[in-house]
């Protein structure tokens, strides 16, 4: 198939979505006995230091919540070619793990950010960061880059962000080489499962890339008050590995 | 712009690799080893901090020894510090052999002279990060 | 229109000028506005304009960037105070070793004038920070709580409080990695740095950031800026990623040629 065959028809992409999310396990949605504490603007709070509820290393190709990804035939052949440039991942070189693949990232955690108009979610690994209006402005017309341009709205106590306009390309989500490319459209759903648990649910489409719409959840714990997000540098410790010394103390 | 960027094939230059790679590629999580030396250096960086020093492992092989660690974040979270491993330092290492038979490891604990341990991975039996 | 009617709408108008420009000119902090925590309001796209991170202490035209004078306003002489013994260490610095052409992060204050916009976004005992170069953070809570000491940072550790409207933010933490400038003006590890945030009108925001650090400086010294508020509709932070080119070079897709 052509890399750049677009969707035709934006009403058969939110179809799509919305059957996708329809067919999601219950006990992923909103725990509908929890009323989530709200802020001053009327909506639900999740703010806090969020760490991925799952153990282990960063996922692997196709493990954790990239399980549910089904590439094309083609986009297969091209990820399994991918895995052996380790030059075009931009994960493993501390760029950006993108979207959703940031979301992901254990051990690092990631942290919430709610100030009226925006929701900032900011992300321990590589520093990435992604800023959310909430203001219902639209998309800007053409590609923001590896991100994407995020937007948010309210649904009850759900927070859905819509994820379009991202750059022309492969972009890695981890550093097994799974992969999106420029017609990806990302819909992501948090909302507090209880006072210390977010609930994560994301459905992404991608013609060029996957045979049908990839559906993942995740659960994530909300971190003590005696711990923060740090500072994620990960470049600057790749190439330059003098002066980092702790020599007799300081 | 991020059309030309993407698509290039850098393969085919002669670019030093870089980025951090994957436990499974550079360790073998079957081969641990333990370690009994001085630290000579420790710098506590990302995305690995380093541990070097004048060890012996359990064969008696002794010499100047690299021990990879995991992030600086993940380590202060489990109680490291800068000067946690300062040179001199008396020090027991368990780690993972690395895979082309250089004198380095990806640790999974550091026991220190006052008897307690520091772990480096994201589980905590110090099992290995990625 | 009657001569008196435009007799008092020139006094007016002159009179509201000289206000406005004398107010901007003294700096004198403006009522800022107060966010629904009841902190005053600084949030918003800032961006300082100039050309600081080529030179604090001012330098020539070069390169096709303007000249500048110093920023530095204590001491008054406009000269970072170095140590005796650290003027030759500076005058050995290679400029070509600037960390921020390996894209590495700017540290502070550099990452506020490193050309770019900031955003500030405010919530409840919080202030979050997010820089457009290499989209950097700060993270930067009001409430007290403890700095993060046992490593070295980029850009340091953060803790804020307010003085009536005025942010203050005291930074520790930090490596002697990075560099204040493009002159290779350059700190050791025991680095701390003050910055002072205080609105002087609606879209005008003084900046200002001490630095100590007695193995380098004899004395601290302070670099004073002015931060103008984007208003322009449907402005924002643009994504800024730091990749290498086909040759191998490092460049910032952020204004890189489409």
């Amino acid at each position: 198939m052509p890399r750049n065959t677009k969707v035709p028809a934006v009403l058969a992409r939110c179809a799509c979505i919305a059957a996708a999310f329809a067919m999601l396990p219950a006990f992923a949605q909103t725990n509908p006995d929890f009323t989530p504490p709200h802020l001053k603007d009327g909506h639900p709070d999740l703010q806090g230091l969020w760490k991925l509820a799952a153990s282990g290393p960063p996922p692997r190709a196709g493990t954790g919540i990239f399980a549910g990804m089904h590439y094309l035939p083609d986009a297969l052949t091209e990820r399994d070619a991918l895995a052996k440039k380790p030059h075009e991942d931009f994960v493993g070189q501390c760029v950006t793990a993108s979207v959703p693949g940031a979301a992901s990232y254990p051990p690092y955690p990631s942290l919430i950010v709610q100030d009226g108009k925006f929701v900032v979610i900011m992300y321990e690994f590589a520093h990435d960061v992604r800023i959310v209006p909430v203001d219902g402005s639209p998309h800007p017309k053409s590609p923001t880059g590896l991100n994407g341009d995020s937007r948010g709205h309210w649904e009850g106590d759900t927070l859905v962000v819509d994820v379009t306009n991202f750059s022309a390309g492969r972009r890695w989500l981890n550093m097994g080489a799974d992969y999106l490319d420029e017609n990806s459209h990302v819909v992501e759903r948090y909302s507090l499962a209880g006072p210390d648990t977010l609930a994560y649910e994301v459905t992404v489409e991608d013609p060029t890339v996957l045979s049908s719409p990839w559906n993942a959840w995740a659960s994530f714990n909300r971190q003590p008050k005696t711990d923060q997000i740090l500072e994620g540098a990960c470049r600057e410790g790749e190439r330059d590995l003098d002066h980092y010394v702790s020599e007799g103390g300081k | 712009m991020h059309t030309r960027i993407l698509i290039l094939t850098l393969a085919a230059l002669a670019i030093p690799s870089f980025g951090h790679h994957s436990f499974d590629a550079e360790y073998d999580g079957q081969k641990t080893v333990t370690l009994r030396g001085k630290v000579t250096k420790f710098e506590f960086i990302n995305p690995h901090g380093w541990i070097y020093l004048e060890a012996a492992d359990e064969a008696g092989k002794s010499g100047n020894w690299s021990a990879e660690t995991a992030n600086v974040s993940s380590l202060l979270r489990r109680g490291w510090r800068k000067d946690s491993l300062k040179p001199g330092t008396e020090v027991i290492i368990e780690g993972s052999r690395a895979k082309d038979g250089t004198n380095t490891v990806s640790v999974r604990s550091v026991r220190l002279p006052d008897g307690s341990k520091l772990f480096s991975g994201s589980t905590p039996d110090g099992a290995p990060v990625k | 229109m009657r001569h008196r009617t435009r007799l008092w709408l020139c006094t007016v108008s002159l009179l509201c000028t000289v206000a406005f420009s004398a107010e901007a000119r003294s700096g004198k902090p403006f009522a800022a506005a107060h966010t629904p925590d009841g902190d005053p309001d600084l949030r918003g796209i800032w961006e300082v304009h100039g050309t600081a991170n080529w030179g604090l202490e001012g330098h020539p035209s070069q390169d096709g960037v303007a000249a500048s004078k110093s920023v530095v306003v204590d001491p008054v002489d406009g000269k970072i105070p170095y140590r005796p013994e650290m003027i030759a260490k500076r005058k050995a610095m290679n400029l070509a070793d600037d960390p921020q052409a390996k894209c590495y992060m700017a540290g502070i204050p550099r990452v506020t004038y490193t050309p770019g916009p900031f955003q500030i976004f405010q919530s409840a005992g919080l202030v979050i920070i997010v820089y457009q170069n290499l989209h950097s953070y700060r993270y930067i809570p009001t409430t007290g709580a403890p700095q993060i000491d046992g490593a070295d940072f980029w850009l340091g550790s953060s803790r804020g409080h307010w003085q009536h409207d005025t942010l203050v933010v005291d930074s520790v933490s930090f490596n002697d990695q990075t560099w204040f400038d493009r002159a290779a003006n350059f700190h050791s590890a025991g680095l701390r740095v003050t910055e002072r945030y205080a609105l002087t009108g609606p879209s005008r925001m003084r900046y200002e950031a001490t630095m100590e650090d007695p193995t380098v400086f004899a004395k601290p010294w302070t670099i004073r800026l002015t931060a103008e508020r984007h208003n322009e509709p449907g402005f924002r932070l643009l994504e800024d990623e730091c990749i290498r080119n086909s040759q191998g070079m490092l460049f910032h897709t952020v204004g890189a040629a489409k």
